[in-house]
């Protein structure tokens, strides 16, 4: 017999619950790579070509032509990509979708397009015919694995293994989700609250539209998230062999993607050195101190040296490099390029004349600025304690030295192309920063948290996650149906 | 614990936002006519008092709105850009509306939406556009138009005598369905296209609904634990 008060309360539970924002997050990820028109992700088309490339044979026996002229950014034709992407992306129209926002493809009156059979027949390699390609060089183990994929489906139409790799990619995000419970359970969040802050990150619309692209930050942003839940656990256990070598692992992958991994070592040293100074500090042998200091420094400044090869600015004099600063500071430090950051970060499409599309970053700001005051409390003020509810100082240290450590890292990036050309050319575009989503969340819940203990309204805490639930939900939603199926499709 | 009223008045909120968000939805739910790329090809000025014609082939029933292209500054707050949508004799009106600026975030699109005329298949309307400007003001708008020498009807400044051959103004039809599951139905086709068979057709319904579906129990069932 069915017991309606049993099947209540096996719902209720927290694994149920988790459960279900994972399967939404997946099948989410699933509608929205099918809604993006193909290679419309971010950078999706160099990406896919880089996995074409390490897919090809070893023995190139065609012949490879140089061409070294300009691209058109509004014909995909022209881009130095295999032959099967600049085929596909004329028989799919793509070049409508990329000059003025109010046309779309011409559509057939099926649920076949136009030239869907003629692709489907794989009249075109999957080889780039031109030198030299245009692929990601270095760090390749998001492509190495996706041409994994590739090899696997060879036989299948261009269609079945591009969107398996972006199925792949969300594939990749549902395992970030997951992460995010785990890293809010660590610090100390109750299972409801935990789930409401996972929740309010699966539903973040650039997290949720990154995770639908075939892109190498899928890896990267999943790997800083392991770095995060085992620095956590880090901490909270102290430092023991297994929790180190997955610290390291996790590194390393983030790096052999993306150079931006690279921060990931420097918080490594510096956590590890932190831990250890607890330890060595009371050690009464100074000479044990000396040598520790003297190791730490050491390491530290190994890892830099070896980072600042990717640095332009490196050889540069002091004055130089201060004038260089200044300048790129002044450039780049402005409300304008702080709002395009933030635009960019939270996923707010400029596709559409909505007003709610234009306040919404200044009512996330607002929030923020409640945030950072409530932490000042909590992290500050000895007199209060912290409330059972909210994470360790420790936890939070750890969390806003990751968010630091990366924003340090992107701008050291884009100052070093900046003094080369002369221009902001990379930019911080607020994508850069999503591999700390969850790190940021959780900040800015606990300073929120803070500030209804510091004013006696705790019970507010637990109705702002679920107010911030509803309402991060309600924005994707809005994205996906009134803004992106609309520009595409209607 | 927070009282059950607190999680009435949550779950209120979380309805009137779902609420609000698919109603526009429905609203916006329109199929444009995308054989047509619209284009900012030539312009045609369009002073007050003067009246540019345009006739156009329609192949589809339930037309309900036009697409324009007008040149930046566009229509300003107190203008008026009034679209007649008339019989092939150019006399007899069936809709009128007036050009607003289109959802979509471009300074060129500008769109007429008319309550939908069901058996608008095979035949040809005659689009008549006026321009008001503001009081004392000799302002003119000035449109985009297409070269289009195989296009039947050629485009007119009926106060002028004017014509523009080989040009069409650079509009767009846009139509509807009877109803709303028909509008689903073609939805899907349209995203369905140039996808894999594992995101067209059933697929991507089951996708829709069951992220729906999930998302949406999960939040209930944190509100209501």
């Amino acid at each position: 017999m069915f017991n309606l008060r049993k099947s209540l309360n096996f719902c209720q539970k927290p694994f149920f619950i988790l459960g279900l924002i994972l399967v939404g997050f997946f099948l989410k990820g699933v509608l929205l790579s099918a809604i993006f028109p193909i290679f419309d992700g971010q950078d999706e088309s160099r990406h896919y070509n880089t996995i074409q490339y390490l897919s090809e044979p070893k023995e190139k026996n065609w012949t490879v032509a140089t061409q070294n002229g300009k691209q058109n950014k509004n014909n995909l034709a022209t881009y130095r990509y295999s032959e099967e992407i600049k085929q596909t992306a004329i028989a799919t129209d793509n070049d409508a979708l990329r000059g003025d926002i109010f046309n779309t493809i011409d559509f057939s009156n099926s649920s076949v397009g136009e030239n869907e059979q003629m692709i489907n027949q794989r009249l075109w390699k999957p080889y780039n015919f031109i030198s030299p390609p245009d692929i990601v060089f270095g760090t390749q183990l998001y492509h190495s694995i996706g041409s994994l994929i590739e090899k696997a489906f060879s036989r299948q139409s261009i269609l079945v293994r591009f969107y398996l790799l972006r199925i792949f990619s969300v594939f990749l995000g549902t395992i970030t989700v997951l992460f995010a419970y785990l890293i809010a359970k660590s610090i100390g969040f109750s299972e409801k609250h935990s789930l409401l802050i996972t929740a309010i990150i699966s539903f973040q619309p650039k997290f949720s539209f990154y995770y639908s692209n075939i892109n190498y930050d899928a890896l990267l942003i999943l790997m800083f998230s392991v770095f995060t839940y085992f620095g956590i656990l880090t901490i909270k256990k102290g430092l023991n062999w297994k929790n180190l070598a997955l610290l390291a692992v996790s590194s390393l992958i983030a790096f052999l993607t993306k150079k931006t991994g690279a921060i990931l070592f420097v918080v490594m040293i510096s956590l590890i050195i932190l831990l250890l100074n607890e330890r060595i500090k009371h050690q009464k042998n100074k000479n044990i101190r000396t040598a520790f200091y003297f190791i730490s420094a050491a390491s530290l400044a190994l890892v830099l040296i070896y980072l600042s090869k990717y640095v332009a600015f490196f050889n540069e004099s002091f004055f130089a490099l201060t004038d260089s600063l200044g300048n790129y500071l002044s450039k780049s430090l402005t409300m304008g390029r702080f709002a395009l950051s933030a635009r960019t970060y939270w996923g707010t499409l400029s596709w559409v004349n909505s007003w709610f599309m234009d306040y919404v970053i200044n009512f996330i700001w607002i929030v923020e600025i409640l945030s950072v005051i409530g932490l000042v409390f909590l992290l500050f003020n000895k007199k209060e304690g912290i409330p059972k509810f909210l994470p360790e100082k420790k936890y939070l240290f750890f969390l806003i030295g990751m968010i630091v450590a990366l924003q340090l890292g992107i701008r050291t990036a884009d100052w070093s192309v900046f003094t080369i050309a002369e221009k902001l050319s990379l930019g911080a575009p607020g994508r850069y920063f999503l591999p700390n989503l969850t790190a940021h969340i959780l900040v800015v819940f606990s300073g929120l948290g803070m500030l209804f203990f510091h004013f006696k309204k705790e019970h507010y805490f637990e109705k702002s996650l679920l107010i911030g639930t509803i309402l991060m939900f309600s924005f994707t939603l809005y994205l996906i149906f009134n803004v992106v199926i609309f520009r595409f499709y209607l | 614990m927070f009282k059950y009223s607190n999680k009435k008045i949550i779950l209120t909120l979380f309805c009137i936002l779902l609420l609000g968000i698919f109603f526009r939805f429905f609203a916006i739910l329109s199929f444009s006519d995308s054989n047509i790329l619209l284009k900012k090809e030539t312009l045609v000025p369009l002073q007050p008092k003067e009246m540019l014609t345009q006739k156009i082939f329609i192949n589809r029933n339930n037309l309900s709105s036009f697409d324009f292209l007008l040149r930046t500054p566009g229509i300003k707050s107190g203008e008026k850009a009034e679209i007649i949508i008339a019989e092939d004799d150019c006399q007899t009106p069936i809709r009128q509306g007036n050009l607003q600026e289109a959802f979509l975030n471009s300074k060129n699109l500008y769109t007429v939406s008319f309550p939908s005329i069901p058996n608008s298949q095979n035949k040809t309307y005659c689009l008549r556009v006026s321009f008001t400007p503001q009081k004392n003001s000799a302002k003119k708008i000035q449109l985009f138009a297409m070269t289009d020498k195989s296009h039947p009807f050629t485009l007119i400044n009926s106060t002028t005598k004017t014509s523009y051959p080989d040009q069409t103004l650079s509009i767009r039809p846009n139509y509807t369905n009877d109803n709303l599951l028909e509008d689903f139905s073609e939805l899907n086709q349209r995203i369905s296209q140039y996808k894999p068979y594992f995101l067209k057709n059933a697929f991507l319904n089951i996708s829709i609904i069951g992220f729906l579906l999930a998302s949406i129990l999960a939040i209930v069932l944190l509100i209501l634990c």
